[in-house]
């Protein structure tokens, strides 16, 4: 008999129905000053 | 709505940095000039950022898409060529790996503010995948060079830097917060998103991707950043391009 098998389940979340979207918990950075936009494009550092 | 292809430089007044009018080229032309006076009644000017005058005449202002258009190949053309990439600041210099100190780095030059606000939306994309781990987040497998795993590494690091140094209340809660050390303050500021921890692996190798991706469709091969210097002239027309930043809402309070 053969022995039972599981099949693992990813849960699997869709935006908008997330319970604790990340935005609660972080800045978007999106959302920053377009000074910091164009900075966080870091010019130093090779593309 | 009016686009800037109708629009005409207005009085020592930049383009707003939300207009979400199309036009990859035009976009970045739009935020190199703005109008002026002569001494002379009756005359207006056009001037670069730097005060150089490059249209005057005694009849009414072209628009941007006129004024481009007479600049690209005219006795204009080098006065939009040979700009550097990244805005002045004293003792800016390029890293090839993560230093042990914290330098800040320069911003891009002003015009090249869709290619900011792009990488930007590249990593709020990304940050989906936090809340949302079935979030298909490609990076870009051709039409690049490759990136190599110190090359994501310097990145990441390159954009935490930043990110660390202006924390926001969530939207509706208020206004702009100030840098607070990055920590989640009683005042409900949120922390920035903690790239490396929170992100897997093949999500920071897709900014990564993208970044890339991102410098060479305005035009900024990876020759092109090793000169430090830009041409409007190597940004592609594109004359249909709109700024997601304005197709999802961004910046006016959606």
């Amino acid at each position: 008999m053969p022995a039972p098998t599981t099949t693992p389940t990813t849960p699997v979340i869709t935006p908008g129905t997330s319970p604790h979207p990340w935005q609660e918990t972080y800045t978007d950075p999106a959302e920053i000053c377009p000074n910091q936009r164009r900075e966080t494009a870091s010019p130093d550092i090779e593309p | 709505m009016t686009t800037l292809a109708e629009m005409r430089p207005v009085h020592n007044t930049w383009v707003d940095w939300d207009d979400p009018s199309p036009g990859r080229r035009l976009r970045v032309f739009a935020r190199l000039i703005h109008g002026d006076t002569s001494d002379y009644e009756h005359r207006v000017q056009v001037r670069t950022h730097d005060g150089m005058v490059v249209w005057e005449g005694d009849r009414d202002m072209p628009t941007f898409a006129e004024l481009m258009a007479m600049f690209d190949g005219g006795l204009q053309h080098d006065a939009f060529s040979g700009m550097t990439v990244a805005g002045y600041k004293p003792g800016f210099q390029t890293l090839s790996a993560i230093p042990e100190n914290r330098p800040t780095s320069a911003g891009l030059h002003m015009a090249l503010q869709d290619l900011g606000d792009e990488i930007q939306e590249d990593i709020s994309e990304a940050c989906q995948t936090i809340t949302n781990p079935g979030y298909y987040f490609p990076g870009v497998p051709d039409g690049i060079e490759p990136v190599s795993d110190d090359q994501v590494r310097l990145v990441i690091w390159g954009l935490q830097r930043v990110l660390d140094k202006e924390t926001r209340y969530h939207k509706g809660e208020g206004t702009i917060a100030y840098y607070d050390g990055g920590g989640l303050t009683t005042s409900g500021r949120r922390p920035a998103v903690p790239l490396a921890d929170v992100l897997a692996w093949p999500v920071q190798r897709a900014i990564a991707e993208r970044r890339r991706l991102r410098y060479q469709q305005w035009g900024i091969t990876r020759d092109v950043w090793k000169r430090q210097t830009w041409s409007l002239w190597d940004v592609p027309l594109d004359a249909d391009y709109e700024p997601r930043r304005a197709l999802l809402g961004h910046g006016r309070g959606a």
